[in-house]
């Protein structure tokens, strides 16, 4: 059995060193290639919408004016969500599914969880491009919206 | 005993795992390679790996998937394919697990950088079942129906 490992991890050998090589060279090349060592806020949310906090958002919400957004996959989206919410991809198709109702002009929260916020903040911005003047990102996501005990559905339930 | 040794050291059934095991890694990481910035935010998501080592690990683990995949599948370096596809599913298993003790409300990051599976146990099932898979092709994975087995024996 050892020699087989061994055998096995000679052939890995090559594979991982190439895979290095290819690597490397196509992030170089790439317009999008990644810096060797991420910056320090490379993974923290970057948005040009504003944050709001779970009790601010609630107001906007009993106001009858918010459109709550949920950035996440479908799976957790199905789990459970923001009484209310739609479920949107932060991609193009996904605003674009919901850009005739910008001209209502509605205070558009966009969350995700705390751990994957940033895609929030993606989904902001683009909903900014698309037309909409009054969006926000929920502050530390559906986690802090469920810790104020404010109302969430789903399967969950 | 025997027949189940028989079993899975049947060149056919071996086939068929490398085919498996190929088709799941090569599609595992197109989304990756087309995507490193949101595969490097998806490794980042699990809080595990230092940040230093995100950007290199979102660089080269989609090349070693695609690598591997191929390799596994056309029957060259199979062993050494296995191996490296056997080290990755037990990164994922022990990042899944880690994730699920701590109650992250993550997306896996498995196919899809940007959406893509909700972490749950079922997932965790399916890497140990071809973690076992990819033991087998390394155990039994010889030189039926590889390209190399071909050269030699025109």
């Amino acid at each position: 059995m050892k020699h087989i490992i061994f055998g096995a991890a000679m052939e890995a050998l090559p594979i991982v060193l190439v895979a290095f090589a290819v690597a490397l060279v196509v992030n170089f090349v790439r317009k999008d290639g990644l810096p060797m060592v991420a910056a320090e806020d490379a993974f923290r949310v970057k948005t040009k919408a504003e944050f709001i906090t779970p009790d601010d958002a609630w107001k906007v919400f009993q106001g009858g004016s918010a459109l709550f957004v949920d950035a996440r996959d479908p799976g957790l989206f199905g789990l459970e969500h923001i009484e209310g919410a739609l479920n949107v991809a932060p991609s193009q198709a996904g605003v674009d599914s919901l850009a005739w109702m910008a001209p209502a002009d509605p205070d558009v929260i966009a969350y995700a969880s705390k751990a994957t916020q940033r895609q929030a903040g993606v989904l902001a911005d683009k909903l900014m491009e698309a037309g909409f003047k009054k969006v926000h990102v929920l502050l530390d996501g559906i986690e802090a919206w469920k810790a104020k005990g404010l109302p969430i559905e789903g399967r969950a339930d | 005993m025997r027949v189940l040794k028989q079993i899975i050291s049947n060149r056919y059934f071996i086939l068929g795992l490398r085919l498996l095991l190929g088709v799941v890694f090569i599609y595992a990481s197109i989304d990756k390679i087309d995507k490193p910035g949101g595969f490097a935010q998806a490794i980042y998501n699990y809080r595990m790996m230092p940040h230093a080592t995100i950007n290199l690990m979102a660089m080269v683990m989609p090349w070693l998937e695609l690598m591997c995949g191929i390799l596994i599948i056309i029957g060259l370096l199979v062993r050494g394919s296995a191996l490296l596809i056997g080290f990755m599913l037990l990164v994922f298993i022990v990042a899944i697990s880690f994730a699920l003790v701590r109650g992250l409300d993550i997306s896996c990051g498995c196919f899809k950088v940007e959406g893509g599976h909700t972490l749950a146990l079922g997932l965790l099932v399916r890497d140990i079942l071809m973690f076992i898979s990819a033991a087998l092709v390394v155990a039994f994975g010889g030189p039926s129906f590889s390209l190399r087995r071909h050269e030699r024996n025109p």
